[in-house]
């Protein structure tokens, strides 16, 4: 059996869809976090239970990509049964969306999440008229605390059936649907898409655009303009039959203060900035206690234990690789992420879109565009498929500039790993400062050059959540894994490498290469410049392979502070790291990916020498 | 003769033809046009002679490029009036179609262009960085979103530009609804309350939407 999770963005379908299938997948509180559908399988009284999780949507006739994604999903009839997940505070609107999938005719159960919040705010839901009026089996869940979750599966696997119920339509459109129906044989659904232009037979559209036509010379209204208010107006008189208020107690509205121009934006300026100093102040910590374990327990009696010298050198790359990646990127990346699932969990971002709606016009986007450059201080990969949710392409293409400027997790870690441990934190906050000037002015630029439209922003704000520990640990782990088995075998791999190389002599030659151009132009040595070559593997590694090539974590020794901010700097602009090209050229094409790549190396280099000529 | 009914019939035969792609048939065109089958036939005539249009086998008319560029012109007089009576006028369809009908005829070119221009500047979706126009809020006694101060309770009257948003549209954002102005911050963005949930909306959105008091 293959079910589907279907509901509007934040009512908790990948909390549900984590709970029943075990499988990992993002949570997060804003619209656009699944855009991919992700599929997982339970075990139900040994039957084998597929479940796949649909991006958050608001329509089934809508033209975004994710409505286009999930409509033609539904339509090509792959599910069994789908589970309507419900946000119980926002009723109305998500009997909505029901409605629609109601329509398609493939069996349903309905979800009623969040329903100790409902409680809180004061509203009372009468599931069993609910029912009634659906024709559907409701179940009620609190998906945060694993209420009922445990119900749902076997409601799906017994109870699912077809909603009984019927949307009454405007005259005209009835109307239209009987003579499509008459006349070509075609089902309501089927009729109702065409009427909207969003169906898949030929002949039922020719025929409907025609009636189309007349119905809005008539109204004034375009055709999906008449059928989204009957559909309103229905889960209208739904939801005044079955939601009962009690006197709510007037709670304090935080949002008051964070939406507000004061005291909002300055809580927006602390928010980021307390996110920078704390991942510094913690990761430092961490990473001293770390690196010096290792230096202790391993390096120490490594070089004590005096090993043939082809061995040694690879035992010795292992070690720092070790080392590094352990002891200074984990520590760092770790807390990041945890901060901002904080972030992300309490709703915070759409309150930050809000504020920063109007200054993202001056860069030529719009707020929303403000939740996938933060994503991208976690890491640009997420970030540039978060575009997808930008209407036009002019403000995709201005996003995937500045993503890729945004220093990521893995760039944080330089930043902080080597500028602020070594160099001090005033130095390492003027990198950040540096980045966002160079963001700012490429928006700036970009905005002026790009063609194309821009769109406003329409964006719903999503409710505000207390994060609970739990779920921001565990979608912290998630991200974790992926530096620990992905990127930390590529960094001892590539330190193996390293370590023969050094024997054989290459690494020796290819710096006697460089030379001139790391010193001459960013003053720094040569091994730096191969280090900085590794950054485009995964941008932690330059800072790792710097640690390996130098012989120690201790870069201090080794650098000046000047040579260290240099590092730092080029590092951060340079090349997006392999996994980002990746998903650029898949989501923007080879042109933009070509010109992204050459613009953040040109700026890199022109920016590392400046800084090289000024103080160097 | 009759200015009026030549254009009217160049419109009608530019209209079929386009949506067809194909010459039109008699029949067709006379269900068009509100004339005798007579009038129809003599000034199908009087086109063909000034070359405006050409007769192919079995009768069908086709336009020649000259009629076809006059028919165009035509239609879209009508088409932005029409546009400009019932969306920023509005006033209802019927009447406004008439009333276009009437119009086109007249208008010069300057001043169609001139409208569409107008119309489409005040089209939300067409906001460009550095064309900064601050219109005046109200227009022919309507009133935006951005009109209202924080707390007000309000219905929507109508949106303006082009097929509003779907998005909008999706949220319960329609004529009819009930909102409240949850936010406006100094620079127009603002957050309106809509079926128990909250959504932000960027200044040229707000402006689209126009709504009165809830009485």
């Amino acid at each position: 059996m293959k079910v589907a999770l279907i509901g509007n963005p934040s009512v908790g379908k990948s909390l549900i869809f984590n709970q029943l299938t075990g499988v990992g997948v993002e949570v997060s509180n804003y619209p656009g976090t699944t855009v991919e559908l992700k599929g997982g399988s339970t075990c139900y009284q040994r039957e084998m239970i597929d479940i796949v999780d649909l991006p958050g949507i608001y329509s089934l006739d809508g033209t975004s990509e994710e409505e286009d994604l999930v409509r033609t999903f539904l339509q090509e009839g792959k599910v069994d049964a789908v589970i309507v997940v419900m946000d119980a505070t926002r009723l109305e609107r998500n009997l909505y969306l029901l409605l629609q999938v109601a329509e398609f005719g493939i069996p349903m159960i309905a979800v009623l999440n969040m329903i100790d919040e409902m409680e809180k705010e004061g509203l009372e839901i009468d599931t069993a008229t609910l029912e009634y009026q659906l024709g559907i089996e409701v179940v009620e869940t609190a998906a945060s605390k694993g209420h009922n979750i445990e119900k749902i599966v076997p409601l799906v696997r017994s109870g699912a059936r077809k909603a009984t119920l019927t949307i009454p339509y405007d005259r005209s459109v009835e109307a239209a649907v009987r003579t499509l129906e008459k006349t070509l044989g075609a089902g309501r659904t089927e009729s109702l898409w065409a009427l909207q232009g969003i169906a898949k037979d030929g002949t039922v559209s020719e025929a409907a655009s025609a009636i189309t036509e007349q119905i809005e010379a008539r109204h004034r209204m375009t055709v999906q303009q008449i059928i989204a208010a009957n559909r309103h107006n229905y889960a209208r008189t739904i939801a005044e039959r079955v939601i009962k208020t009690r006197e709510a107690k007037p709670g304090f509205d935080l949002d008051q203060l964070l939406t507000s121009s004061i005291p909002g934006i300055p809580i927006l300026v602390m928010v980021l900035l307390s996110t920078l100093l704390v991942v510094f102040i913690v990761g430092a910590f961490l990473e001293e206690t770390i690196v010096d374990a290792f230096q202790v327990m391993l390096i120490d009696p490594l070089l004590a234990f005096g090993l043939p010298p082809l061995a040694e050198n690879i035992a010795l790359s292992l070690a720092i690789a070790l080392q590094a990646g352990l002891g200074i990127a984990f520590p760092f990346v770790f807390i990041f992420y945890i901060l901002l699932s904080i972030l992300e969990d309490t709703g915070y971002m759409t309150r930050a879109a809000f504020l920063a709606d109007k200054a993202m016009h001056r860069v030529g986007m719009h707020g929303g565009a403000i939740i996938p450059l933060v994503l991208g201080l976690g890491c640009n990969v997420p970030a540039v498929m978060g575009l997808r949710n930008l209407a036009s392409r002019r403000e995709k293409i201005i996003g995937a500039f500045l993503i890729t400027m945004v220093p990521c997790s893995a760039r944080t870690v330089i930043i902080l790993g080597i500028v602020a441990a070594f160099v001090g934190i005033l130095p390492a906050l003027t990198i950040y400062l540096i980045v966002f000037l160079l963001i700012t002015a490429t928006g700036l630029l970009l905005s002026r050059v790009t063609p194309g439209e821009q769109f406003g922003m329409i964006l719903e704000m999503a409710p505000l959540r207390r994060p609970q520990g739990r779920l921001v640990f565990k979608k912290s782990w998630l991200r974790m894994k992926e530096f620990l088995f992905i990127a930390m075998p590529m960094l001892l791999v590539g330190s193996i490498f390293l370590g023969l190389f050094e024997y054989i002599g290459i690494t020796a030659m290819f710096e006697k290469l460089i030379a001139p151009f790391s010193e001459g132009v960013l003053g720094v040595p040569p091994y730096a410049a191969t280090a900085l070559l590794f950054g485009i593997l995964r941008k932690e590694m330059a800072f790792e392979m710097l640690a390996i090539l130098g012989g120690t974590a201790n870069l201090s020794a080794i650098m000046t502070s000047l040579q260290l901010y240099i590092f730092g700097l080029v590092s951060v602009l340079f090349v997006p790291c392999v996994s980002t090209i990746a998903v650029l050229l898949r989501e923007m094409g080879a042109r933009i990916t070509a010109a992204v790549t050459l613009y953040t190396v040109g700026l890199g280099i022109i920016i590392g020498a400046l800084i090289n000529l000024i103080f160097g | 003769m009759r200015l009026s009914q030549r254009e009217d019939c160049l419109e009608a035969l530019y209209k079929i033809s386009s949506e067809r792609n194909r010459p039109v048939g008699f029949v067709e065109l006379s269900g068009e046009l509100q004339m005798s089958d007579e009038e129809i036939r003599s000034i199908l005539d009087e086109l063909e002679r000034e070359g405006h249009i050409a007769r192919v086998a079995g009768g069908d008319i086709m336009l020649t490029d000259s009629g076809r560029q006059r028919g165009e012109g035509v239609l879209r007089k009508h088409r932005t009036l029409e546009c400009f009576l019932t969306e920023m006028l509005g006033m209802n369809t019927d009447k406004a179609s008439q009333e276009a009908c009437r119009l086109e005829h007249d208008v010069s070119d300057e001043t169609i262009d001139r409208l569409s221009l107008y119309i489409r500047d005040s089209c939300p979706g067409a906001y460009r960085w550095g064309k900064k126009k601050e219109r005046e809020p109200s227009r022919a006694g309507m009133h935006s979103l951005l009109d209202f101060s924080e707390g007000d309770e309000l219905r929507v009257v109508s949106m303006r530009g082009p097929g509003w948003k779907r998005r909008l549209m999706d949220l319960g954002i329609i004529p009819g609804q009930t909102i409240s102005l949850k936010r406006k911050l100094r620079n127009q963005s603002i957050v309106v309350r809509v079926k128990q949930c909250d959504v932000a909306l960027s200044p040229e959105i707000a402006r689209s939407i126009f709504v009165e008091k809830r009485t």
